[in-house]
């Protein structure tokens, strides 16, 4: 029990009557609540619950007592003499009152005026991830969370409002306890040390980030210790990953019918017995294609792929006294891939400390310090430049048999068969077992910040921030790995290794001062300013060497190889920021926030150095005007509208300089001698770079009915991105490809709705729903001068690299998939049959770009757009969208007495995906032997099967065009979360000494919805604005099933 | 209490402190490349920077340009029916990569020539004679890096200074009289500049004798088609005599043909006949990527690692083939009588007997040779074999041409010239020969003359990417490909993916590449060539 005393700065309260009021509060489940906040109206008078929710205060005269906790409905009460006071707080479920922690302050969500969107922790929590990206995704409108692939601590791609920027990143701003990170790593967050997510995504609330705010600002707090007794929260999960869905290949009989099909060395290699006795290889003994049907085949899939382990431990300790708060925790996580050898693994610790020096003055310090690891072969890039070089191009594509009995598959590194000088394949087995390319990453964050309320409406607050990243990036290729493989005809270094240490310092500092009055109690007025400073210095040094004589020895024996690659750079900015804010509102009804910003960077030119960011934001609480309360069943209707300008400065430290630099590719060596290193001028430099400026106008709705039982935001919106920070082509005559201009421009606008139900809300059971959709539409609105359209392609296999696939053009939204309409096969049909087993193209079909005469029923077949008879680069057209038309989420929770379920799914539509793994498995678009290929195609044409579209063994056209017979509709439902949970009744915990204990079963990605026959719809492996939603040997998502248990003691 | 003045002292105070500590703040200037203003000053930069001018040559004979660019003409075709579309089937689109490729590369070449230039005189100190002959040697680079651009596009915008900015980047196409105007100016003034050949002792560095003899070739160009400046062939004859003049270099040819390619193979230099090579180097068993692909793209065919893999990316016709007479020793050197065996020793060979015509496609360009490596290991798909861009029987065989044109005939000179390069392919330069004039040619007039100097161009000069070329400015090209279209279609009764190759050639706009499309887009300025 705490009792506290005002520092008597109000004499009339003193000179009155001093009594004592006590109490307990709780909860609606009669849980006791600790760390309310206990105040007298209007004055310092205050204290605090302790763990049993007691209180007790000394007050003098009549007043009203504020009970406030976060979460719950503030509560009041008048006292006037001593007694006791039992309070039950509401939780706060009308989210419309909520506070909401906003660029340099807090505010209550009835009075803010931009466009936030926060984020139920509640519901974020039952998500089993290690990273709180993963757990955002469908959770908050006009947010896009996406998943390039499943490799094990693979950041998430977060979008808002649509991409603004076509060739730079697009990431948001992190806002983390008050500091701005432009590049944090999200995993060194533990997520169950987040108090507070809240999105900035209108030009009002992220003007105050001005230059950095232009895609949107994500605010997290971390929490914080509490006053009263400490409390220890001990959280474990348990569980497994596996992985979704595996795609069915052929099985020895058709592979084997495959091979035949393409070449007689397919006879000669699998069915010796079959020959023609006098033909060479011919085995009289040896084996027929029926043979094969009883043959049982390798199943790589079942092989490379497994079932793991998934734990995540933490342990957290918070408490405090009035004048000292604090909270500790720690955390382990770690996660086995769902692919041989890879995983993910954290080692965390967090401590917060606050510090009261006196009513005044207030410290604190917070430091967190995470040790990252990931390991496992890079899944969705290559081992050397052929599609082959790819695990899972390995795992589909591996022989499930070899027609050689002295072959065993399983045993050999390479498929000795299929080595020659445009292909070696590994055992993907082999190389997943041998992989060893680790990156270890350590990050250190401190802040410490001190409060000063000098005067009763005046807060001064100055910060400093201190935040390192080092990693270390090892890779060593021993002679199992096709990069160090003796065998390859590709390795020319040997067993060869690499290791590179890179380190990045951010210093910051941020100084803010706020004014808060309210005049004649109608009047509310917050002003506040500040001056930040950010300076940041990167550098990474490394070196490789080949040839390494002892592999055994591992990383510490690359000493001993010869070196040939070293790297280093150093970089660093600085920026400095002047900004304030206004606000004010009348009695809560007419709301009005202007802000600006001014930011100058390092990054830019004198002359160009600073930039100035404006915003303006309105708002009308309509229902509280006397003359709605009339109304029933209204409780909430607010109108917003803001606009504003915001800036992205993402681009190089260094691109505005002309550079000069020596790269190897620029040497020359005379008379045999090694090469000189040539001095060219590589970059031409900016130096008219300037700040891109987004212009966003936002408009909003916010509605509750029946109490908030039912409530909505709804939002719409348009951002012109204009001076975009474009990496420009240049005329190559210039004698260079490309220089960072700010030429082009973008528009997105969109509609967002959110949506929240108190379904049923009985003593013991309870329903609520939250669902939110968002739509995005994407336009381009200028390129560099002259230039119509961007065309893309994505590397991956040398003939496809040499067309492209993507068409960014005026008008259409960046990212549209581009190539030829697929028309399934030539038919019988489409020929004219002078004699027996000739077949002459009719002269009304056009030819699939192979050339007329070499054309053969089943063969591919393309549509000829401009009908001249040729398909060629004129028939090129686009072919569908890259990015979706909506996604979004819907959130369930129940709970029936100690039980609650909490269902989540979350959707994406409209997009297509570019299935590339089709183009190599699905008809072996770039004729290989001795390749497995899918299931699927043992349907393809044959004579025998001529109403099939897949085209013929070898009849995949012209090697290279992209087409839309892979591209499919990506669009998807996802049971993403389902979470079932019991509270362990009190009665039976409470000799424990446990004061909450929760067990209960999670599942992540438990089911999908799709027509995309792809291992999941949710990948990018090739990930960019201008090149979305492409799929090749992509790491698979996961389904993981963990069973969590959690105590409070 | 503080006054109102004090506070705003203050104010203005922390405001001014603020502000200009803050101006050094933002001087975050690049200590990770070095700036261009700060270089140029030593001996050792203005060589770097040289290096970075020759690295061009490697960008652009490096790759493609040995088996994809249709550069071989009548005498061969690609060996792939994939890719379908490309110069090498003259199929090609604006948009075509390989091409725009080049077009960069040149261009590139010309800026870094242009920026050297800007800046060779910076620092006096260096010695005079040092920064002459780098500008001369840089010089030299630019004016044929426009020699190879005129040939490919006609027309080009000519720069002599740097590009400066990323602003108002539009250029006009200069005449391709006023770009052989500019490749003359820099090549002369460079002529005067660069060392002999006999004090450098190799030829992948620019000495006189190979300006020479390539501004022997650019005035013989400049007398063909399109330009047709007769008055060119003086100037081509008397550039050709200073090479052969040239006593204190005494260039002569090699007696034996092969050679000349296996010196090329073991990476000696042949400085009496292999006048200028790119150089390349390496195996990419370290980190410099100065290999290129000769042998390799456009040697034979094989994956045996012993001998060096070869992608085979060039077949010849069998109209090339049927130009050697019997006896020709270049016949069997050129065009592969045998194909590599997959495995077995270094050079494993089967030899091919089939001399049917239609077998005689299938036999592959065979110059250079990878068996003949001395650098091991040797990598898949690079080589460190340098490329010859100017051999002493090419000016030669440029003297005997340009001799009959100014004489309307071919003079004893001229004769003595051909006759050289006849006697050598006949092995009548080895010491043991008889009969030394037995393949002597005499007695022409000035049309056979002419006739027997462009076969004996094709013969010697064969898969040294200059046929095509060549066809364009005799103005026969056109002709010359059909004739192997016609061979083909009565040869082949299943007629091969190659017949097209040779039928499209005989279009008219054949003899200029298409501008890039990228370089149409991004350039206003920039105007199409007829045709594409």
């Amino acid at each position: 029990m705490i009792l506290s005393f005002g520092e008597g700065k109000d004499e009339r309260i003193k000179k009155q009557q001093r009594y004592t009021v006590s109490g307990r509060v709780i909860d609606p489940q009669g849980n006791p609540l600790p760390g309310v906040n206990v105040f007298i109206q209007g004055s310092t008078y205050q204290t605090v619950t302790d763990a049993q929710g007691n209180y007790k205060l000394e007050v003098f005269g009549k007043n009203v007592l504020t009970y406030s906790f976060i979460g719950f409905h503030i509560e009041q009460r008048n006292v006037s003499a001593t007694g006791i006071i039992n309070v039950t707080l509401r939780v706060e479920e009308d989210r419309l009152e909520e506070v909401v922690v906003i660029g340099y302050g807090e505010i209550a969500r009835k009075d803010l005026t931009g466009s936030v969107s926060t984020v139920s922790m509640k519901d974020m929590e039952k998500a089993p991830v290690p990273s709180f990206t993963e757990a955002l995704q469908g959770r908050v409108a006009g947010v896009s969370v996406s998943a390039t692939d499943g490799q094990p601590g693979q950041e998430m791609n977060i979008v808002i409002r649509g991409a603004n920027s076509l060739t730079q990143s697009n990431a948001p701003l992190y806002v983390i306890d008050g500091f701005p990170v432009e590049d944090p790593d999200n995993g060194a967050i533990n997520p169950d040390d987040i108090a507070s997510i809240n999105i900035l995504k209108d030009a009002s609330a992220t003007a105050i980030y001005g230059s950095r705010g232009a895609n949107g600002v994500i605010i997290i707090e971390t929490k914080k210790g509490k006053v009263g007794k400490p409390i220890v929260t001990f959280n474990n999960t348990l569980g497994f990953q596996g992985v979704q869905k595996t795609i069915s290949v052929m099985n020895p009989y058709e592979f084997v019918d495959y091979q035949r099909e393409l070449s007689r060395a397919g006879y000669r290699s699998y069915t010796p017995g079959e020959l023609d006795p006098s033909e060479e290889g011919f085995d009289p003994r040896g084996l027929t294609l029926e043979d094969y049907r009883k043959v049982p085949g390798i199943d790589w899939q079942h092989q490379v792929f497994r079932k793991t382990l998934n734990r995540i431990h933490t342990i957290a300790i918070r408490g405090g006294t009035d004048q000292t708060r604090y909270a500790m925790s720690g955390s382990a996580y770690s996660q086995d891939g769902i692919l041989l050898n890879s995983g993910y693994d954290r080692y965390q610790g967090r401590i917060n400390i606050d510090q009261s020096l006196s009513k005044k003055l207030k410290v604190g310090i917070m430091a967190n310090m995470s040790k990252r690891k990931t390991y496992g072969t890079n899944v969705a890039s290559g081992e050397g430049s052929s599609f082959t070089t790819y695990l899972l191009s390995r795992v589909w594509g591996y022989r499930p048999v070899a027609g050689n009995i002295n072959i065993n598959l399983l045993e050999e590194d390479i498929d000795e068969e299929a080595l020659n000088q445009y292909d070696a394949r590994f055992n993907p087995i082999v190389t997943s077992e041998n992989a060893y390319q680790p990156t270890f990453v350590t990050d250190f964050l401190t802040n410490v910040y001190a409060e000063y309320k000098f005067l009763p409406e005046w807060i001064l607050r100055m910060t400093g921030s201190v935040t390192r990243r080092d990693a270390r990036n090892e890779m060593f290729f021993n002679s199992r790995t096709p990069q160090g493989s003796l065998i390859s005809y590709f390795n020319t270094r040997a067993i060869n290794a690499r290791v590179n240490f890179n380190e990045r310092i951010t210093l910051s500092n941020e100084n803010t001062l706020t004014y808060t009055k309210k005049f004649n109690n109608k009047h509310h007025l917050v002003g506040m300013t500040g001056l930040s400073f950010q300076e940041s210095n990167y550098n990474a040094y490394g070196f490789s060497t080949q040839q390494i004589p002892n592999e055994n020895l591992g990383m510490s024996g690359i000493d001993q190889g010869t070196p040939y690659a070293t790297t280093a750079l150093l970089s660093e900015f600085f920026l400095m920021s002047g900004f304030a804010r206004f606000n004010y509102n009348y009695d809560s009804r007419y709301l009005l926030t202007a802000t600006i910003r001014a930011d100058g960077s390092s990054k830019f030119d004198k002359m160009n150095r600073w930039a100035y960011f404006p915003s303006m934001a309105a708002a009308w609480n309509v229902h509280e005007e006397p003359w709605m309360k009339e109304i029933s069943g209204i409780s909430e209707i607010k109108i917003r509208t803001s606009y504003g300008w915001t800036g992205n400065n993402r681009v190089g430290e260094y691109v505005r300089f002309p550079s000069l630099t020596q790269p190897f590719g620029a040497s020359y060596s005379w008379q045999n001698a090694t090469p000189t290193l040539g001095a060219i001028v590589s970059d031409l430099g900016n130096e008219d770079l300037r700040w891109e400026t987004t212009e966003q106008v936002d408009l909003g709705l916010d509605l509750g009915f029946f109490d908030n039982r039912i409530a909505a935001i709804i939002d719409v919106y348009r951002k012109n991105t204009r001076d975009l920070l474009l990496n420009a082509l240049l005329p190559t005559s210039t004698g260079f490809n490309s220089a960072m201009k700010n030429i082009g421009s973008v528009r997105n606008e969109g509609l967002e709705i959110t949506l929240f139900f108190d379904n049923i809300k009985k003593k013991n059971f309870s329903w609520s729903s939250s669902f939110n959709i968002s739509f995005n539409r994407n336009k381009i609105l200028a390129l560099t001068e002259g230039q119509d359209k961007l065309f893309i392609t994505p590397s991956f296999e040398s003939q496809y690299n040499a067309n492209p696939l993507y068409i960014s053009e005026i008008g259409r939204p960046a990212g549209m998939f581009y190539g030829y309409v697929w028309e399934g096969v030539y038919n019988y049909s489409d020929f004219d049959n002078p004699s027996e087993g000739v077949h002459v193209l009719k002269p009304s079909q056009p030819d699939n770009g192979t050339g007329r005469d070499n054309i053969r029923p089943g063969d591919i077949k393309y549509r000829d757009l401009n009908n001249d008879g040729i398909v060629d680069s004129d028939d090129l057209t686009i072919l569908g969208r890259g990015l979706p038309i909506h996604g979004g989420g819907f959130n369930n929770d129940f709970t029936y007495k100690g039980f609650s379920l909490n269902v989540f799914l979350q959707w994406s539509y409209g997009n297509k995906l570019y299935n590339a793994n089709r183009l190599m498995f699905e008809g072996n678009g770039n004729i290989r032997t001795n390749i497995n290929q899918y299931a699927s195609y043992a349907d393809r044409w044959t004579p025998e099967n001529p109403n099939s579209t897949l085209f013929r063994a070898r009849g995949q056209g012209v090697t290279g065009y992209h087409s839309n017979r892979v591209l499919e509709d990506g669009s998807y439902m996802r049971l993403k979360t389902v979470s079932l949970g019991y509270e362990v009744p009190r009665n039976i915990i409470r000799p424990l000494a446990i004061t909450q204990l929760n067990v209960s079963l999670a599942a992540q990605n438990l089911w999908t919805w799709t027509n995309y026959t792809g291992m999941d719809p949710e990948v990018s492996v090739r990930n960019s604005v201008l090149t979305p939603g492409f799929d090749f040997s992509a790491y698979p998502i996961p389904r993981t099933i963990v069973f969590a248990l959690k105590a409070t003691f | 209490m503080i006054t109102r003045y004090t506070k705003r002292t203050l104010f203005i105070l922390a405001t001014v402190l603020i502000t200009s500590s803050c101006e050094t703040a933002f001087e975050k200037n690049p200590n990770d490349f070095l700036a261009p203003v700060n270089y140029y000053e030593t001996e050792s930069q203005l060589m770097a920077a040289l290096a970075g001018t020759y690295d061009i040559l490697g960008g652009v004979y490096g790759t493609v340009w040995l088996y994809r660019t249709g550069m071989e003409g009548d005498e061969g075709y690609f060996a792939r029916s994939t890719p379908v579309l490309g110069p090498q089937n003259f199929n090609q689109a604006a948009s075509d990569n390989d091409t725009h490729t080049i077009w960069r590369n040149l261009f590139q070449g010309i800026n870094r020539a242009n920026v050297l230039l800007a800046n060779v005189n910076k620092n006096p100190g260096i010695p005079i004679e040092i920064r002459s002959r780098i500008r001369g040697e840089t010089l030299f680079l630019r004016g044929y890096y426009y020699f190879v651009l005129a040939q490919l596009w006609g027309g080009v915008p000519i720069f002599i200074t740097p590009t400066a900015s990323a602003k108002e980047t539009d250029s006009q196409r200069n005449s391709l009289a006023e770009v052989y105007t500019q490749i003359l100016e820099d090549m002369k003034e460079a002529e005067a500049l660069v060392p002999n050949i006999n004090e450098i002792q190799f030829s992948g560095r620019i000495n006189k004798s190979a300006v020479r003899g390539i501004l022997a070739r650019v005035c013989l160009y400049m007398a063909g088609n399109p330009l047709k400046d007769e008055s060119k062939f003086a100037e081509a004859r008397s550039w050709a005599l200073k090479v052969m003049e040239d006593d204190a270099v005494a260039h002569a040819l090699n007696p034996s043909y092969s050679d000349v390619f296996i010196k090329i193979a073991r990476d000696e230099y042949d400085i009496k006949e292999s006048i200028f090579e790119v150089e390349f180097w390496g195996n990419r068993t370290d980190n410099y990527t100065e290999t290129g692909y000769v042998g390799f793209a456009n040697g034979p065919q094989t994956s045996n690692n012993n001998t060096g893999n070869g992608f085979g990316g060039i077949r010849t016709t069998a109209k090339h083939y049927r130009k050697y007479e019997t006896g020709d020793l270049r016949r069997d050197w050129n065009i592969a009588d045998f194909t590599y065996n997959n495995t077995g020793e270094n050079g494993a060979k089967t030899m091919i007997n089939a001399i049917s015509e239609s077998s005689l496609y299938n036999r592959q360009a065979a110059k250079f040779r990878r068996e003949y490596e001395t650098l091991l290991p040797k990598a898949v798909g690079q080589t460190p074999q340098n490329f010859p861009l100017l051999r002493y029987a090419d000016v030669l065989l440029m003297f005997a041409e340009a001799e009959n044109e100014v004489n309307n005939g071919p003079t004893q000179a001229a004769y003595n010239a051909i006759n050289q390069v006849r006697r050598r392919a006949f092995g009548k330069l080895l010491p043991e020969a008889e009969n030394v004039e037995a393949h002597d040619l005499y007695g022409l007039d000035y049309t056979d003359f002419k006739t027997q100097v462009q076969d004996e161009r094709m013969r010697e000069l064969a898969f040294e990417q200059m046929r095509k070329f060549d066809l364009i400015r005799w103005g026969i090209f056109s002709f010359e490909m059909s004739t192997v279209q016609q061979d083909i279609e009565r040869v082949f009764t299943t007629i091969p993916y190659y017949r097209d190759r040779f039928a499209n050639a005989e279009q008219e706009k054949h003899t200029v590449w298409p501008i890039p499309a990228a370089e149409l887009m991004l350039n206003k300025l920039m105007t199409q060539n007829p045709g594409w």
